[in-house]
């Protein structure tokens, strides 16, 4: 008797639990119902990448103060539950599925690290939330039905850095690259880039964001002494620490950044003089700021003690205003509606560019997003060359 | 010229694992623990430092004595949470909480200093040239300090009674205290002088690696541990050599090979000579054939 007992105690445990995940993976807005509007936020704010998931918490916290402001989506507030992924995919996925089955959000902004990003986008489908990613890689939106990117292509940006050397003359080059996914990307897209402009790339290294000592790195660039360098950074201090190291072993040329060696927060602070030598190719105007641009940067300092929002700060808020507007038009809170409306909304809020997503192209803008910037005593000053 | 520039920069890398791989030995050989916290205590060194040249203190010298001391002090809380409590668990026990307090650290200093790692000044600014290699005053100051930290360590351990005490306890707990010495006294010191010396060893080195920052915990714990092995643990001045080796072989291998194929080289050299010499270059059969 006692062992029949036991095995109905499993069976009915089992049953719940099912029933329980049945609820969870059928959802998408269940949460929609009430005076609030529940968005999950899915980014690395620590371990190794903390300090992207933390840039990229401020420009989603500022979007989410002002959208609810001016009384919020559909006359509900937005809450935000928000997970640290760490930067690990195991922790990532495992983070969606509790935002999208526990939590029940119809949409999900981030993460913003390529790996754990690739690792959920096929999850969006499978439970029938919108995701907004923050990574720069279309290759992983494309195909899917429910995940889009704002930040432009890694590909555009390692082009629009190329191209800006080769107007400015160059004829050589050499590349350091961020030995991650994202850097090894920049070296595949640098190569092929400066193919197209005619510019020979006469020496490539790696180097290791985790790191701190690249003497050699900056060593044989400096012997190699082509006419422009390109850094590809990692988001973090450290890469100001390798372009400190770039000058410091006397190469005197031309360095050309990519977009993460516009951080106002980092670079001039780490790389000190060395930072008024490079121009970073980043997708906010900050040298010329337009009358958007400059109104949010306005607002972000007002909210953040003076800080200057970072790139990836704007590609999150660029992510939640859009995604507000996806919300606001969208027939119902569901995570496929609001994918629907996503995708047909043609989104220009003045930052980063218009988000012209199709049927099969889920990405950010192009080449013409990126303009030139450069650092003058710390702060942004037009492009130095 | 190159070559002789990234000597001067593996020396300086170097001294730095050394150091690391010095808090490794002391606690190894004071305790029979292996601490892998090593590495986050020194990020954790380093922050305090920054955190009391942004209160004003502009005299880095005056800074390392008070890092030293709130070292020590952090040194005996941490043996009191998270060692002391694994002891009647044997030493693997010890070693996993260690494990546990590297993440408490790593995640710990983010949410307290942020997750950027920030500059910070050097003891003595500027670099001089011999022949046409520069060398940073820090450089040297760190060399400097590991070398009197080695000496003093070494003959702690080997000349003093205090330090034979210290060494009995790893080796035989109950044959130690039957004599009347005080292990858990020892042990508590143990972890309060290398969490001093890794503190002290965070500010000398933030001028090379910024105070703080994500990765740097766990980089500076493998390296040490890496450094600590290559020359034996049970050695001080085998650790030091190991250091020594360890950042001057990564550098002038970086001039060579692919940055992402120097870990590999050298991790692979490592294996190879553990098998020839399972004790380290200066380990256990060594100073035995000695």
């Amino acid at each position: 008797m006692r062992r029949w007992r036991g095995l109905a105690t499993v069976v009915a445990t089992a049953a719940l639990a099912l029933s329980l995940s049945a609820c969870g993976s059928s959802s998408g807005g269940s949460k929609a119902g009430g005076s609030t509007l529940d968005i999950g936020v899915l980014n690395s704010t620590t371990g190794n990448l903390g300090a992207v998931g933390q840039q990229e918490a401020q420009g989603i916290d500022l979007a989410v103060s002002e959208i609810n402001a001016a009384g919020g989506i559909k006359g509900k507030k937005i809450k935000l539950i928000s997970v640290d992924d760490q930067g690990s995919v195991s922790q990532s996925t495992a983070g969606f599925k509790k935002l999208a089955t526990t939590d029940n959000v119809p949409l999900i902004i981030g993460p913003g690290i390529s790996a754990g990003a690739a690792a959920d986008a096929p999850l969006a489908d499978r439970y029938g939330v919108t995701q907004v990613l923050l990574v720069a890689q279309p290759k992983v939106v494309n195909g899917t039905k429910n995940v889009f990117e704002v930040a432009p292509p890694g590909t555009a940006n390692s082009e629009a850095m190329v191209k800006y050397a080769a107007d400015k003359g160059a004829k050589t080059a050499a590349l350091i690259w961020a030995n991650n996914p994202y850097g090894q990307e920049g070296l595949t897209d640098i190569t092929a880039a400066s193919k197209k402009y005619g510019i020979s790339l006469e020496s490539q290294n790696s180097w290791d964001p985790a790191q701190f000592n690249f003497t050699a790195q900056a060593g044989k660039v400096a012997s190699a002494n082509p006419d422009v360098v390109f850094l590809y950074g990692a988001g973090g201090s450290s890469d100001g620490l390798l372009l400190k190291a770039v000058r410091a072993a006397g190469y005197k040329g031309k360095i050309v950044g990519d977009l993460a060696y516009s951080t106002a927060a980092t670079i001039p602070k780490v790389a000190g003089p060395a930072a008024d030598t490079v121009v970073s190719l980043t997708a906010v105007n900050y040298g010329n700021p337009t009358a958007a641009e400059t109104k949010f940067i306005d607002a972000f300092k007002s909210a953040n003690g003076g800080q200057v929002p970072s790139v990836l700060t704007t590609y999150a808020y660029v992510a939640v205003k859009m995604a507000a507007a996806a919300m606001e038009k969208a027939s119902s809170l569901k995570g496929t509606d609001i994918a629907k409306a996503l995708q047909s909304l043609n989104y220009d809020g003045g930052l980063v560019g218009k988000m012209a997503y199709t049927s099969s192209y889920h990405g950010g803008p192009g080449i013409a997003a990126f303009k030139p910037v450069s650092f003058k005593n710390g702060v942004y000053a037009p492009p130095v060359f | 010229m190159q070559v002789l520039n990234l000597l001067v920069s593996g020396l300086t890398l170097g001294a730095i694992y050394a150091l690391v791989a010095l808090g490794f030995h002391l606690v190894f050989k004071m305790t029979g623990i292996i601490d892998f916290a090593q590495g986050d205590k020194v990020v954790i060194g380093a922050l305090i430092g920054l955190t009391l040249v942004q209160r004003g203190i502009s005299v880095v010298a005056v800074v390392v004595v008070i890092v030293l001391a709130v070292g020590l002090v952090l040194g005996v809380l941490y043996d009191l949470i998270a060692i002391l409590p694994t002891q009647r668990n044997g030493e693997i026990a010890a070693i996993a909480a260690t494990v546990g307090m590297t993440l408490v650290f790593a995640n710990g200093h983010q949410i307290v200093w942020g997750p950027d790692a920030e500059p910070f000044p050097s003891i003595v600014s500027g670099n001089f040239a011999v022949g046409s290699v520069e060398i940073s005053y820090q450089s040297v100051v760190i060399w400097g300090v590991l070398a009197v930290v080695a000496v003093w360590l070494a003959l702690v351990l080997q000349r003093t009674r205090l330090g034979r005490g210290m060494i009995a306890s790893a080796t035989d707990r109950m044959a130690a205290t039957s004599v009347g010495v005080n292990v858990s006294r020892n042990r508590s010191l143990a972890f309060a002088l290398a969490f001093g010396l890794a503190a002290v060893a965070g500010v000398l080195v933030a001028p090379f690696t910024l105070a703080g920052g994500g990765g740097l915990g766990t980089a500076l714990t493998l390296k040490g541990f890496t450094a600590a092995v290559l020359g034996g643990l049970d050695s001080t001045q085998g650790v030091v050599v190991g250091g020594l080796l360890l950042g001057v072989i990564e550098s002038e291998l970086a001039l060579w090979l692919p940055n992402s194929s120097v870990d590999p080289v050298v991790f692979g050299v490592l294996i190879v000579i553990l098998m020839v010499m399972p004790n380290g270059l200066f380990g256990l059969g060594r100073q035995r054939r000695a």
